[in-house]
């Protein structure tokens, strides 16, 4: 696929202590700057002797403190996309071991799940190709349960032979030959360990994105509605959203869903607080639709232009004199072309 | 002090000597310097300070016809009091001016009079509107505000100190009728992203005001005059209050009348709550994380 490789160290650097005569199963993880998440996350995988750090070149130490585990094999790879870089775990890194848990930086393995899949790995059901598995959602040290979409499945216990990803939309999606299986434990998630102040910047950049899509989509006008009744449930998922930009005051909207229907108060203060931010990033979407559809900085320029006019009319010192008949100020409403008059 | 020339009688005609030295401190301000050159440059000789910007902003000063100066920023009142100190000016009187501010017609024409006029007055207080989302914003608590910016050259300085500097002059002060405006241009994407930042600092300052504070300390700021009175509002009593954004939105949006500031004041006053947030949110996780020791897990 793609050869652009740094280092690709096969097979086992150094050897921890499987558990003697039983199967454990490999460990996959893609990294990019989580030095303060990386730790944590290796010291779950102390029962396998194969774990590979694939890393799209992080500025940071996460490189330094994932060589300081015995069991970790650290692979480079420039970032492109998301599912390119996961298909590249799977084409171009050797294992150890048949089975491989994949794993992201910020998410943990509580003891009982790493029970279940030494035990699952050491009997695989005839057939199956992977194991979904759910997970606890974490924020202010509490299960956000309700608030959070609970269960969500995701794919992660692997035969990478029998795993290609594929971008449906923006999604990246496993395929997988042969069956797949449940697991009955959780892993937990802790998306918010590098500090609330990195997941504001991403919803900052989140919600600009949205809301270019959103001004795009409101200018096409409200038409297509069909769409909704669409038998694909990605086009149905996708005239749902168009038409949720049509909406006024999604965030109250997005608020009261998660709150009345989904019960968010259940998971306690944490669950409302994750709401609330939820909230507050769709209140940012929606301004930043306004912001370009009134022109709000144009019309700024305007006004900064009309208040610096002469009392006289005339324009105070501006390079083209305006014609003996001065137009009124208010007749100023084109956008400000550069130079202050 | 020294006396003034008297005053040339036609306003418009350029008085013989500087009467008035604008000075404006910038750095990296590509956007805004010709601009606001050009529009000091009606009230009399422009100086601008730059802090070593790196986007040609002392290019853009000089083509616009202002005499610029470098000079390594430490703090607003250190750099501003050199200023004072250090650059040419020739006229009796100064006035502050930032980047991103303009002097209105009627203010220009205030300025000069008064400059002419001499009296007894050391320092002027200027009014400012702050002009956003397409918008001359009167409410919310964001006007009127008044700062100490046209002075008699020699005769006021900022006090030193690192934020919130302010001016103390030797004689009286009064304040001027007219306002100059404050353009606020950065878009909602930059507003987020500065207020982000702010509330990383402000968070930080709470945890170590939760944390590092005696039973003294509180009593000291409990017993007031007035700063400390202030102090101990902000520092003790605003962090612990209930609701905070929701308080905040109240006031500016419904008890400084933000509301008569139509679609602008509903906005500025609902980002505002939404900064408050961001700061509590902050605050409460680095508390956490300080009592899990790290992050949980």
């Amino acid at each position: 696929m793609t050869d652009q490789a740094a280092t690709t160290p096969p097979v086992g650097s150094a050897a921890a202590t499987p558990p003697v005569g039983r199967q454990v199963p490999s460990v996959l993880i893609l990294t990019k700057d989580e030095e303060d998440n990386i730790g944590p996350c290796l010291e779950c995988f102390g029962f396998t002797d194969d774990v590979v750090v694939l890393d799209s070149f992080s500025d940071d130490r996460t490189l330094e403190v994932a060589r300081r585990f015995p069991n970790v094999r650290v692979v480079q790879r420039a970032f492109d996309t998301e599912y390119k870089q996961r298909n590249y775990g799977f084409e171009e890194v050797r294992y150890k071991h048949p089975w491989v848990y994949v794993c992201d930086a910020d998410e943990r393995v509580p003891e009982d799940l790493r029970e279940e899949l030494i035990r699952v790995v050491n009997d695989p059901a005839p057939g199956h190709g992977a194991y979904r598995l759910r997970y606890r959602n974490y924020f202010m040290g509490k299960w956000i349960k309700r608030s959070s979409g609970y269960p969500v499945w995701l794919i992660r216990l692997v035969r990478p032979e029998l795993v290609r990803y594929e971008v449906r939309a923006t999604n990246v999606h496993p395929i997988v030959q042969g069956t797949v299986g449940s697991l009955e434990k959780h892993f937990n998630h802790y998306s918010f360990n590098t500090g609330l102040k990195r997941w504001f910047e991403k919803h900052n950049f989140y919600s600009q994105r949205e809301a270019l899509e959103a001004v795009a989509t409101r200018r096409q006008g409200i038409g297509g509605t069909g769409h909704l009744f669409s038998r694909d449930p990605m086009i149905r998922r996708r005239a749902i959203k168009n038409l949720s930009f049509f909406l006024k005051m999604r965030a109250l909207w997005r608020f009261l869903y998660h709150v009345v229907l989904r019960l968010a108060f259940l998971d306690g203060s944490a669950g409302l607080h994750y709401c609330a931010m939820i909230s507050m990033y769709e209140y940012w979407i929606e301004l930043k639709v306004l912001e370009q559809e009134k022109q709000w900085r144009d019309r700024t320029e305007a006004v900064v232009e009309r208040r610096l006019v002469e009392p006289g009319g005339a324009a105070p010192l501006a390079p083209p004199a305006p014609s003996p008949a001065a137009p009124p100020a208010e007749t100023v409403a084109a956008p400000a072309a550069g130079g202050a008059s | 002090m020294p006396t003034l020339p008297p005053a040339p009688p036609t306003p418009g005609a350029s008085p013989p000597e500087p009467l008035v030295d604008i000075l404006i401190p910038t750095l990296n301000e590509v956007s805004h310097i010709a601009q606001t050159v050009a529009n000091a440059r009606q009230v009399g000789d422009v100086y601008v300070l730059d802090s070593l910007s790196t986007d040609g902003t002392q290019e853009l000063a000089r083509r616009a016809g202002a005499v610029v100066v470098e000079h390594r920023f430490e703090n607003y009142s250190k750099q501003k009091n050199w200023a004072l100190d250090n650059m040419p000016f020739k006229g009796q009187w100064i006035f502050i001016l930032d980047a991103d501010e303009r002097i209105t017609p009627a203010l220009r024409d205030e300025v000069l009079r008064v400059a002419r006029a001499g009296g007894g007055v050391d320092g002027y207080f200027v009014n400012r509107v702050v002009i956003f989302m397409g918008r001359e914003i009167r409410h919310g608590g964001l006007y009127p505000s008044w700062n100490l910016r046209f002075f008699k050259r020699g005769r006021c300085r900022y006090e030193d100190r690192a934020v919130h500097e302010h001016m103390v002059c030797d004689g009286p002060t009064d304040f001027l009728r007219h306002e100059m405006l404050h353009i606020r241009r950065e878009t909602i994407s930059e507003y987020i992203t500065k207020h982000n930042k702010y509330a990383d600092m402000e968070s930080d300052e709470w945890v170590k005001s939760k944390l590092g504070r005696g039973g003294a300390a509180r009593g000291q700021a409990l017993f007031p005059h007035l700063q400390g009175f202030r102090q101990w509002l902000r520092r003790e009593a605003w962090p612990r209050a209930p609701m905070r954004p929701v308080l905040r939105f109240v006031y500016m949006y419904v008890a400084r009348l933000g509301v008569l500031d139509g679609r602008a004041g509903l906005h500025l006053a609902l980002l505002q709550a939404s900064y408050e947030y961001m700061i509590s949110l902050m605050y409460r996780d680095k508390l956490l994380a300080l009592k899990v020791g790290g992050a949980a897990r």
